[in-house]
This record gives structure tokens, sequence and C-alpha cells, in this order.
């Protein structure tokens, strides 16, 4: 079979600037669900995805579409997530097409996700069809997004197509431009199959699910394919395309998209990035790009109520099934009783995953802040792994620490550099390259501590370049760095919830502006409940919350019972997210605090 | 605890509660429903209380058997009705329901309306026991809140009512007003100590959305005192009265000679109450009503012979003993062991033991005398408390 006729494409935008709307509209106007069918935003399945407007897991769907030649295509859209901490998952997924629909807010005009992205798949070789959409706003301003797009990013508008995907205007065009200017996928079903994987999700009945792009040769039911990487074999027991509803098929030809079922136990078995091909013919080679996803991020999961633990276990384990990102342990703390240590590519994964097990779960949770591995080497000669703060040695076994260092390449355009470049110099960054891609882009390469990164340095550079940089960063390995742990006391006593580890440099400065940030989440008790910063015994700042005098429902009315009853239940739902420590009762929000934190 | 005590923490007996929501100037804090310059509607409103009573009673026939012992008429402002309304309500009252011999009647009202004829007549209806919304006695005070009476006319009104035989008399105070400081506080003690009152009921001014007072705060056309000067006048009044030699056997409520509020009782005690009028609350038969508060829908639902209830809530098992634990801890006796143990069949402890330690722990409750009993410092924090009974 021939790939002429294959499309595959995916969308990138900014949130809110369409994308769903659009693939919508294509898989309407085609026919491939009809209307009743469509909950609206086929494509962004999870509830917390649709409420964020971002897209967590990747999806695809399968368009058949006959073009005004009179030939019927085969379109395959793959939705890519949209945020730094899935860049990974982005670029597979860039990998598994060869064009792309760059959808901009004809009011809005090109924003930062957009050019983050863009950079992507310009790394990829994509054709980029650049559609201007919401054409129909009365803030409209198609030419002028035109110009932007020719002087941001570098790219020829000239036949950007105009579109509302509300309206439906312009959606043939969308489909006509994938057609003609997409190119098909290069025809190698002659050569040994490689196939590459570019989403995993979980199935009860199935076990985990490959979702693949043929690059070469082909799949067929009752093969046996090998994992390139992981070097596992396995006997296909179902192939299927998405309509978007799961299609069963005999093949995956070369150049299509589609999934493998093959009785996979564990979805840490089939792992993004991965190349499948057929162990009677295997490839010399797997695809390049392949990248174990590596845990960067660490916090403590506890639940608020003691019960709930066995119940948070079982949530985690739902959930790694069809995340094989994430990892955990349990763990105790003298603060939160039993929890767990938890492993996130970035802090949005560790918020999805927290806002996931409390919602899709109904757990109450408390999160610690997060932390980076630290290699601490001991004065024995030992080498402790230490991800949570409080399992720091004291100073006296410690001879040194190492921390995690990232290459981080942003990309901006060229106004931005001097930004880029003092905001890293401030965030303890090392100077590396500087590399013009075109006119309008500079890639800026500086090898930072990660513990900066996931600290606020992601947020800075998006304020810092009103957006428009883009971040990409990975594990380079580890350097010495002069680390201390800081402790945080709640009335006298240490909470090692709260304890952080912190640049020697910092520790005076980050100490006092957690502990004034502190003083502002912990709500007043009944007694004065001084908060102490302190690196061993030095104590380097103090506040105070000043103690509650008086809370008494005095007045009562007429035996209006039910009414005393609602307040005394909102107080204590006031009380639910906090947790005893001690005698103190700290809200939820504290134990994020130091990432609230101005410095 | 003394016999009459005790008998006082089992009473089976009824309460029935009558609201008049009428007043002749709403005061700027009030949130109740209370409402001035509707003195073209008091028939009418008698009427359909009337009818509420009868209707009520057509719909629980059982209830005129079982016994009355407290009838309280609340506002507003009961003494805004003539002497022949209050009259017709009383007859009705005892006519449908079971009134005890010992029933205590107690009637609200406002200083400086009422004349000594006037207090004299209530007497006759048969009420012995009168409390008066005096708030304070200081004048500049007084005019802040909007009250229409002086110091001096709280002074006269309560030494009518003891000439004309009021056995019982109830002064309400507020602290925490706005430019209140501690001798304000003392020289109203001062006042009470002049008075012959054997019960005083006192509150911190609350700022309730909706309230005129609300509204002034909110612009910031009045201050009220600081956290640290409210302190000091709630500790000034608490232990001013108590000093005073009254009793304080529940949060905001103090006595001589024991001459508690039966009716309030009834309240923190779990004991059954029916309430009739505008935004009137029932508990009876384990079910929680409330009325509607606006006076012209109220009247019209009777008017279609529908009973007036605009929530109506049933109080099952585990709600009632959290309702029973926290409403118990505002009175001096606390939540009694056996009588906990009488009502619901469990211990306490087995219900509560960690609550209960970890309050003790922190010195808010103490158990004594089989009884867990909140602390002063318990008192000051008692939403704190309270809510730690409600499961959610």
């Amino acid at each position: 079979m021939s790939t002429k006729k294959i499309r595959n494409f995916c969308i990138i935008a900014h949130i809110d600037h369409g994308k769903s709307t659009i693939a919508d509209r294509l898989i309407e106007y085609t026919g491939t669900l009809q209307k009743r069918e469509m909950e609206a935003q086929v494509l962004d399945s999870m509830d917390l995805e649709r409420e964020r407007g971002i897209t967590i897991k990747a999806q695809s769907v399968r368009i058949l579409y006959k073009a005004q030649d009179g030939e019927e295509y085969t379109l395959n859209l793959i939705d890519t997530p949209g945020h730094v901490d899935f860049s990974y998952e982005v670029s597979r997924s860039l990998a598994a097409c060869e064009g792309a629909l760059l959808v901009v807010d004809a009011a809005q005009g090109v924003e930062a996700q957009t050019l983050a992205n863009v950079y992507l798949a310009l790394e990829h070789d994509l054709e980029i069809i650049p559609v201007i959409n919401k054409i129909d706003l009365p803030s409209a301003d198609p030419d002028r997004v035109k110009q932007e797009i020719e002087d941001i990013i570098g790219l020829d508008a000239s036949e950007a197509v105009l579109c509302s995907a509300k309206s439906g205007i312009g959606i043939p065009d969308i489909l006509e431009a994938i057609v003609n200017k997409v190119p098909a996928p290069p025809d190698k079903s002659d050569e040994p199959t490689r196939a590459l994987i570019f989403d995993s999700r979980f199935d009860a009945y199935k076990g985990a699910i490959a979702y693949v792009r043929v690059k070469e040769g082909s799949l067929k039911l009752k093969d046996t394919i090998r994992m390139m990487h992981d070097k596992k074999d396995f006997d296909v027991t179902e192939l299927g395309i998405f309509t978007p509803n799961l299609l069963p098929v005999d093949e995956l030809p070369c150049g299509s998209v589609g999934c493998i079922a093959a009785s996979i136990k564990n979805v840490a078995d089939c792992h993004v990035g991965d190349t499948v091909t057929l162990a009677s013919n295997p490839a010399p080679e797997p695809l390049p790009g392949y990248r174990k996803a590596v845990s960067m991020v660490y916090c403590g999961l506890y639940p608020t109520e003691s019960k709930d633990y066995e119940n948070l276990r079982d949530a985690l384990e739902k959930l790694q099934l069809n995340d094989a990102a994430l990892e955990y342990e349990a763990e105790t703390s003298l603060a939160l009783g039993f929890g767990f240590r938890c492993g996130f590519l970035g802090l949005l994964h560790m918020d999805v995953i927290q806002e996931r097990l409390e919602r899709e779960y109904n757990l109450t949770l408390i999160t610690t802040a997060p932390s980076v591995n630290y290699k601490v080497y001991k004065t024995n000669g030992e080498m402790l792994e230490v991800d949570n703060p409080a399992k720091l040695p004291p100073p006296t076994e410690i001879d040194y620490v190492e921390e995690p260092y990232v290459k981080a390449t942003t990309i901006v355009p060229k106004d931005f550099v001097g930004t880029i470049m003092e905001l890293s110099q401030e965030k303890r960054g090392e100077y590396q390259s500087m590399e013009y891609l075109d006119e309008t882009r500079v890639s800026v390469v500086y090898h930072l501590p990660l513990s900066e990164i996931i600290y606020d340095y992601f947020d800075k550079l998006k304020s810092a370049t009103k957006g428009y940089a883009s971040l990409d960063y990975e594990l380079i390995g580890y350097q010495q760095s002069p680390m201390v742990k800081m402790d945080i006391l709640l009335n006298g006593d240490p909470v090692d919830a709260l304890s952080i580890i912190v640049h020697k440099d910092r520790a005076a400065t980050r100490g006092r502006a957690l502990a004034e940030k502190l003083k502002e989440l912990i709500p007043r008790q009944m007694f004065e409940i001084p908060i102490q910063a302190a690196v061993g015994t030095k104590i380097v700042a103090r506040e105070t919350v000043k103690a509650w005098r008086k809370d008494v429902l005095a007045k009562c009315y007429g035996g209006d019972i039910s009414r005393k009853r609602k307040l005394l239940e909102k107080q204590k739902a006031g009380k639910k997210r906090m947790k005893s420590v001690g005698s103190v009762e700290i809200p939820q929000e504290a134990f994020m605090a130091i990432l609230k934190v101005e410095d | 605890m003394n016999n009459i005590e005790s008998s006082l923490l089992v009473q089976r007996d009824m309460g029935i509660y009558i609201h008049i929501p009428f007043c002749k100037q709403k005061c700027i804090y009030c949130d109740f429903p209370a409402y001035q310059n509707l003195q073209d509607y008091y028939d009418t409103y008698l009427y359909a209380l009337l009818q509420e009573m009868t209707m009520f009673v057509d719909a629980h026939p059982e209830v005129c058997q079982k016994p009355v012992d407290t009838v309280y008429f609340g506002g507003g402002t009961p003494t805004e009705l003539s002497i022949e309304q209050l009259y017709s309500i009383l007859n009705q009252i005892k006519a449908l329901f079971n009134i005890t011999d010992d029933c205590q009647f107690t009637i609200e009202s406002n200083p400086g309306e009422l004349t000594k004829a006037y207090i004299a007549e209530l007497v006759q209806l048969g009420f012995s026991r009168i409390s008066f919304g005096v708030q304070t006695f200081n004048d500049k005070n007084l005019v802040a809140l909007h009250r229409s009476h002086r110091g001096q006319d709280a002074i006269q009104a309560v030494n009518w009512a003891h000439e004309v035989g009021f056995k019982d008399i109830n002064l309400d105070l507020i602290y925490g007003l706005p430019n209140q400081v501690i001798e304000h506080i003392e020289q109203d003690l001062d006042m009470v100590s002049q008075l012959p009152i054997n019960h005083i009921s006192t509150y911190g001014l609350q700022v309730e959305k909706g309230t005129y007072l609300y509204h002034l705060v909110h612009r910031n056309l009045i201050t009220l005192p600081s956290e640290h000067v409210e302190d000091a006048l709630y500790e000034t009044m608490m232990m001013g009265i108590e000093a005073l030699g009254f009793e304080r056997y529940e949060i905001s409520n103090f006595a001589k000679d024991r001459a508690y509020s039966k009716h309030n009782l009834k309240y923190w005690q779990y004991s059954d109450y029916l309430g009739f009028g505008a935004g009137a609350h029932s508990f009876y038969d384990g079910v929680r009503r409330a009325n509607n508060r606006n006076v012209m829908p109220y009247a019209r639902t009777i008017d279609n012979f529908i009973l007036p209830i605009i929530e109506e809530e049933i109080i099952d098992e585990s709600r009632a003993i959290e309702d029973y634990c926290f409403l118990a801890l505002r009175t001096k006796w606390g939540i009694q062991e056996q009588l906990f143990y009488k009502k619901f069949g469990i211990a306490i402890q087995s219900k509560y033991n960690d609550v209960l330690m970890n309050l003790i722990d922190k010195q808010l409750l103490v158990y004594r005398d089989n009884a867990y009993i909140m602390t002063p410092e318990g008192i000051k924090h008692g939403n704190y408390v309270f809510s730690q009974f409600i499961d959610m």
C-alpha cells in the first residue's frame, strides 16, 4: 500500500487560541463523528485537561477526507501536550508527523507557547501551515498577525489560512492545505519495521497500549514485536486506528498511525520514544531521539487524614499504570505521618498528579515543597542520595554535596538575550554558548542547577521575556555546591516537612522570606506561634503569628440552632485542609510556601 | 449538683416561643426578623399567628398533650403590641396547649417605650419574667447604636417592673461598642449592681452582613474597638458580672440564685420547643423547622392554609449526637456522661475519645464530676471546641 495518500500532522497553538475547537471542526466536517457523538472538544479527554485547556496525554484521530482532486486521503491528527515538563513527549509526537498547523489567534497574535513549540517543530523539519483563527472577532487583525508570524517566527505567512473554528469558516481550506502542503510519509515499506511509540496508556483488559507511527516496514496482527531499547518481545494481540474510537485493523502499513496491544503488563515496558521492530527481522538501529523519562522533581504526598493512606497508595498505583514517568515510594514524616515520596518530570506534572489524586480519587492531600535529588558524600566515605530535605545528615557528617545540573536551552527573540543572561546569572547559571538560529531567533545555552529551575526560573523566564522564551532542559550531571539544610521551627519545634535544602549564600534571604510567607499562611490560633528559620543551630529569621484572642458564637437567637451549626461547619471545613503538627495547625499551602516566596 | 439543678438538666417539658417582629426603631446592628413602621399590619400578623398555632396543632394533634412549662415572647419588640393583642395570643396558647402550673412566662421589651401601667398589666396577663434590651447605660453609646432610649429610661423601667411585681428581671448588655472603653463597662456594672435584677445576658457586638452597622464599618464611618481593647472589655464584663454575685451558667447568660432562663435552657439541653411567628424556629420530634422571616409572605402563606415553614431538617442520630454535644457544652453543666448515655445508648467516649482527650490536653475542657466542661479558655475559643464535635 502506498503512503501517498497519508498525511500525518499535529496542531501547535497557544492555550485558548483554538486548537481543540479546530480539531473538533475537522473531525465534524469530514463526518468522522456525527455531531451528536461529539462531546465538545473530543481530543482533550481528561476533565483536568479540559479545565486547564492543556493537553497532558497525547491522543490522535484518523480523519478520512475526500479532497478537491477527487482522491480520498487519510489524515492522522496527532495531538501534542503543551508544557515544558512534557517537552520530551511533545518532541516524540512531533517526530511522528510530517506537518503542523500553527494556529494563531487573529486578535492576540503570536504568543509564547506557540513559539516554543514552533521551534521544536522546526527542529523536526515539519512543514508548518500558519492558520489564523477567530477572524470573525471584532478585534481580529489578520494582517498584523501575518506580519508577526513573518517577523517573530520567520515563516512565510502569505498563504496563511484564515478561519474561524467556532463558526466553521475556513475549515475546508485547512483540509486542502494539509493535503497539498504536508508531505506524504516517505514510502519505506520494504525496510525492516521501525515504529515510533509516541504515547502509551493502560487498559485494564488489554494491558499497556502503545500509540505508534510506523516509520518503516509494517506491523501485522500476530507479529512478534520487540521494544528496541527495553529489549523485550511481545505478541501483537490487537492493532487499531482511532476514528477516534478504536477500530481494529489487521495491519498498520508504513506511514500510518495506530495502536498496538500485545499483553504488555506494564506501561513501563512501553516507553514513549522507544522503537518497535519485529523479532523476526529486527532493524539494526532504533529510531533516534530516545530519552528515558527521568524524575526531576520530588515531593512528599501525604493524606490529611491518616486513614486515607491505603487509598492514596491504591490511587498512585492506578495512576502509575498510565504514567510511567510517575515514581513513588513510601516514606514517613514526623509531622505528617505516613505518605509517599514521589518523583515527577517537573512541577506541572506534579500539579497534575496532585489534582488528579484529589479529584478522581477524592483524597485531600498535603504536598511538601518540591526538591531535587542531591548526592551527599559523607565524611565516612559513604554516598547518600537525598531527595527529601529532612533526610539530609547533620553538617558534621557531610564532606560535600553535589546537586544536579541541567543544560538549559532557551530560544528567544533576539531582544531578550540580555534578560535571559541576567536571569541565568542570578540563578547561579554558567554561560555555555549562544547561537543565532536566523535573523530573529537566538538560542542561549546555560548550565543551571536544576533546583533553581524548579524553584522559579521558568516562571521568571516567562515573565521577563513576556512569555516569548521557550525552555528545554536535560540533566547533564552533578556538581559540587555548598548546600545547607534550613529547618523551620514552629512553636519551637522543627517541622521536618517544612525543611528545605538551600545554597548557603541564600539561606538568610530565603529564610526571612519563607518565615514571612508562613506568617501570612498560618492562621492565628489559640496561642502565639513563633516561626523560626534555622540553619543548624543558627536562627536566620523569626516571625510570630499572634494568638487568636476570642472565637465564640455568643449570640443565639430564638433557638436557631441550624444557623449556628452552619457557621461551625464552615469553620470546620476551613480546618479540613489543615494538618495538626504538635499543637499547631498548618494549612496545606504552608508546605508549598517556599514556591510562593519572592526573593 | 443539687436537685433543682439536676431536674433542670432532664427537663421533658416543651417550650413555646412567640416571635413579634416589630420595633419602633430597628437597631443598627440587628439582623433578626424585626421591622419598623409596620403598625398597619399588626392585626393581620396577629391573626396569622393565631391561625399558625391552630394549623400546627391540627397537623400534630398529639402536641396538645405535651406539658409546656415555658412561654417566651421575643422579638423584635413584643411590647409593641397592645395588652389586648398580647392577651389574645396568650389565650390561644392556653386554649391549644397543656400549660403546666409552674410555667414561666417571659416577655422581651425595650426600656423607654413602656408606661408603668402597661408593665403592671403584663403582670396581670401572667408574665412573671421580663427582659429589657438595655445594651448599655451610656447615652453616647446608645445614640451610636440608634437606640431610642437613654440610660435613665432603663433604670426607671427596671424599677417599675420590680415595683409592679415582676419576680425575674433580665438585662441584655452588649460589649465591644464603637468607642467603648473599660470605664464604660465599669459604669454599666455599677448601675447593674444597684438594680433589682437576677439575670443578665451579655453579647459582644457582632457586625452582621446586611445591617446598617456593617455598612458603616465597611465605609470606615464607625470604628470598633481594637481586638486588644475588645478583649479587655470582654474580660471586664465577664469578671464584673460574676463579681456581682451572678453565676455564669451559659456562655453568655448569668443568673443570681439559680434564676435561670428556663426557656433558653431548652435550646442548650436538647429539649423540644415550638416557635410561632415570622422567622421563628422550632425543634420538635427530631425535626428542626424555620419559618419565613418576612411578615407579609408569612401571613399570606397561612392565609392559604399552609404552614409558613421554609426550612425543615430531620435530625438523624449521628447529627443529634453532634448537636447535643456542642449545645450542652455551652452550659456550665457541660456534657454529662450519664445523660448522654441515657439519651443515645452509647458512652460519649466511644465516639469522641480522641476529641475529648485532645481538648483536655489543650486545657480547653476539663473532666469533672462525670462531665466534660469547658474551661474559661475553652469558652473563649468556643467555636473551635464545638467544631471538633462535628464530623464532616
